[in-house]
């Protein structure tokens, strides 16, 4: 038999030596964490190189299993941004919590290999053992303060709905083989395409649809964010509200556009419906929360109801400017919210156990410590969508995209639940702003250069899409054609 | 012509139908020949020793859950191994060079736990 | 004939002990269940002449899994839980209209849709040719497959690291200087540590 090329697979091989490496250096060499951090670190740099350096491949491996190409490597580029800034934002926060492992960045890397995996599949069999290796390593992170009841309680129902909405996943899955006979993608779309079993069809793409649905935070199958965000450490947090999304959106283009082709029809009026109620879910519950951790968990659901009106877009219209509007969105949406939970970090490190992530315990930020309140206005702005920052430029495209779709209505529905969402992340800067905290602070340290870093990392890529934004959309642009060549 | 399938299974199904009919009928026998006391005593402590005063289904020690996910893991990579085993030929060097890196990833985890202490017994 | 009917047999068997593992209020009791219900999945299996998955699904769920699910049984006190009521009284009512709804979305595509599932390329003198089940799927597992193959092992790793994770017992010293952010009720009550 010949030996498989591995070219496609590169980034995920160096990925995966890395997270070994991880695991064996600290009980082994006996070195210290900075070590660790150190390995993590150079091994997500290097996994982004390798694959930036892949940059205009176009080609398939392992039995056209997974691919190379630009798409997969806007993905892979983004997890590799999304895994520096969580490494570098994590080991001041653990220390805080004493829980300072090792383990802790290996399940971070399993889990950016896995969300690599996903976005590169094009056969039901990778995609799957690629979302299993993403959610089992992001049920350990979930719990990984295991000493504390509510990251407990996140790791359990994390664990719970996850491994239904597997299961469901995996169920549309089989259903698909047992119609088509294959599970490489393009030979399931056209056996699909072939095929008459409407309504069997329709079945196992609601399953699929639904488990997905889980794993990227749709309403009604939300309900497992805010408790899972509130009980997870912070940097694993914002991770969650960015990795797995973007990757979960990576494998729904792929998963509806190659292999339910022949079901457009279906499936845009349900993304189109579940997209409302998205937002609906999302903005509302936002708006009633104290806690910033609970509050970003339903705006990450109201955003992921934004990127579904992007979804409906591509399959009414089946226009590419939707579904490079969507990968510029995640890539936006990766840094700002990112950054934001950076933040939250970073005061949790500043006063471990005053610090409860309330609005309350906002107040007066701005005073005693400035940095901070202005780079959480700078993504609470992002969040929102004002011109020059990154989520202006996000949401500028999706929702043009949207609107040439000839679906203006529902692209209003998204504008006035933007202006809704304003209120609630404004609000944080009133507090920061114009309230006084009732107690005294306690100064803190300053802040530890890695999570400065991140923050700066963040914030420069808010700013970088905001201002700028050329680069970014040509990148996605030319990720989403290439991907439609598949 | 009946599938050989169904032939094997009813076979198969026949011997394992013997096999639990035998072990139950031993365990019926020795219950039903046996001669029995139901006086109370005989349900306490023999001769000396304490009375016992609670739950005989106490707890157990977390250690043994590791050692059983453990056992769980090499399970399945046995389970692996048994297709490989018999595919060898065809499949050959690179067959070889794959199941070493499953093997490896696998030792990986395994020298992990050792050195975290997970298989010392106190 | 004989075929459709064992099936018939086998499969009311599984589902039967199935049903019974979740109505059982005793945890050894559905345990048992459980593992007949396997049993009785793994003599489908063999029906339909996959003698290695019957083989691995008696190894690996009847066996090893649930091993591990009657180690867990062992490490609770599960008296305490046994009367324990459900906490959310509405959740009930729900479940109660959700649930004939959901069936009744499956009984009606099951009736409706028209099953047309596609052969695999394998049927009984190919694989007699091809060297028996095994080899063929030892054959495609290592060639078609390989990928998938090999990310299962990270999966396994990471299952593994998990498991390190959430239970491996840290130094004493350690846990009684551990400065907590947490209030005090938050706190989880360290592993009980009774030897058997």
């Amino acid at each position: 038999m010949p030996t498989p090329d591995v070219t496609p697979i590169i980034p995920e091989l160096i990925l995966a030596v890395a997270a070994c490496l991880v695991l064996v250096v600290e009980p082994f060499l006996k070195l210290d964490k900075t070590a660790v951090v150190a390995v993590a670190l150079t091994g997500l740099l290097a996994y982004g190189a390798a694959a930036f350096a892949l940059l205009g491949q176009d080609m398939a491996g392992f039995n056209d299993m997974i691919v190379i190409n630009d798409y997969a490597i806007f993905f892979k580029v983004l997890f590799a941004a999304a895994g520096v800034m969580t490494v570098l934002m994590s080991p001041r926060y653990l220390e805080a919590h004493d829980r300072h492992l090792g383990e802790y960045y290996a399940l971070l890397l399993f889990a950016i290999l896995g969300m690599s995996v996903l976005a590169a599949a094009r056969d039901l069999m990778a995609f799957y053992v690629g979302l299993e290796l993403m959610a089992v390593s992001s049920y350990l992170l979930a719990g990984f303060f295991r000493y504390r009841l509510r990251s407990n309680e996140a790791a359990l129902k994390y664990f719970l709905t996850g491994c239904f909405a597997s299961a469901i996943t995996l169920y549309g899955i089989s259903m698909v083989y047992g119609f088509t006979g294959a599970t490489n993608y393009a030979e399931v779309g056209t056996a699909l395409a072939g095929g008459e079993n409407t309504l069997g069809v329709a079945f196992a793409t609601a399953l699929v649809f639904a488990g997905m649905g889980f794993k990227v935070s749709v309403a009604p199958f939300h309900m497992w964010t805010p408790d899972v965000y509130e009980g997870a450490p912070t940097p694993i947090a914002g991770f969650f509200s960015v990795g797995p999304k973007a990757a979960g959106f990576a494998a729904i283009l792929m998963m509806f556009l190659a292999v339910f082709e022949a079901s457009v029809d279906t499936w845009t009026v349900i993304f189109i419906a579940f997209s409302i109620f998205t937002m609906l879910v999302g903005n509302l519950f936002a708006l009633v929360q104290r806690n910033l951790k609970r509050m970003l968990a339903y705006s990450s659901i109201a955003h992921v109801g934004y990127l579904l009106a992007g979804m409906g877009a591509i399959g009414q219209s089946g226009d590419l400017l939707a579904g490079e509007a969507i990968l510029l969105y995640l890539a936006a949406y990766t840094f700002m919210n990112l950054g934001a939970f950076g933040v939250l970090a970073y005061l949790k490190t500043q006063q471990p156990v005053t610090f409860d992530y309330t609005l309350d315990d906002m107040a007066g930020l701005a005073r005693r410590s400035p940095w901070a309140a202005i780079l959480m206005s700078l993504f609470m702005f992002s969040l929102t969508g004002i011109p020059g920052t990154a989520g202006f430029i996000g949401k500028f495209y999706l929702f043009n995209a949207v609107v040439r779709a000839d679906l203006v209505w529902l692209a209003a529905i998204a504008v006035i639940f933007s202006a809704v969402s304003a209120y609630y992340y404004l609000r944080v800067m009133v507090y920061m702003f114009f309230r006084e905290s009732e107690e005294e602070f306690v100064g803190g340290e300053a802040i530890s250069g890695p999570l400065a870093a991140s923050l700066a990392l963040a914030a420069a890529g808010v700013l970088f899409i905001g201002l700028v934004p050329a680069r970014l959309v040509d990148a996605s642009a030319t990720a989403f054609q290439n991907f439609l060549g598949l | 012509m009946v599938n050989p399938t169904v032939d094997l299974l009813i076979q198969f199904g026949l011997m394992a139908f013997i096999g639990a009919a035998v072990a139950f009928a031993l365990i019926a026998m020795s219950h039903m020949m046996s001669p029995t006391s139901k006086n109370p005593n005989k349900a306490i402590s023999y001769e000396c020793g304490v009375l016992p005063c609670a739950e005989a289904r106490v707890p157990y020690n977390v250690h043994f859950y590791l050692v059983a996910v453990l056992f769980v893991l090499f399970d399945l990579e046995a389970v692996f191994l048994y297709p490989w085993a018999v595919a060898f030929r065809t499949l050959g060097v690179v067959g070889l060079v794959e199941m070493f890196i499953f093997i490896g990833i696998l030792l990986v985890g395994y020298f992990y736990a050792w050195k975290k202490g997970v298989l010392d017994w106190e | 004939m004989v075929e459709k009917v064992l099936f018939i047999v086998f499969a009311a068997l599984a589902v039967g002990s199935g049903v019974g593992v979740i109505t059982r209020s005793n945890i050894v009791h559905a345990l048992i269940l459980l593992i007949f219900s396997f049993v009785n999945v793994a003599a489908i299996y063999l029906l339909t002449s996959a003698f290695f998955i019957a083989v691995v699904q008696i190894l690996v769920y009847a066996g090893a899994i649930l091993v591990l699910f009657t180690f867990v049984v062992m490490f609770l006190n599960l008296r305490q839980y046994q009367s324990m009521e459900q906490l959310h009284p509405v959740q009930k009512w729900v479940a109660l209209i959700m649930t004939p709804l959901v069936l009744a979305e499956f009984v009606v595509v099951a009736l409706a849709a028209t099953w047309t599932a596609v052969g695999g390329p394998f049927d009984r003198e190919t694989v007699a040719a091809g060297g028996g089940n095994v080899a063929l799927l030892g054959e495609r597992l290592f060639n078609d497959a390989l990928l998938p193959f090999e990310i299962a092992s990270l999966i396994l790793l990471v299952a593994m690291v998990g498991a390190v994770v959430l239970a491996a017992k840290e130094g004493r010293e350690f846990m009684e200087t551990r400065a907590w952010a947490d209030t005090d009720e938050e706190r989880i009550p360290e592993f009980v540590e009774e030897e058997v």
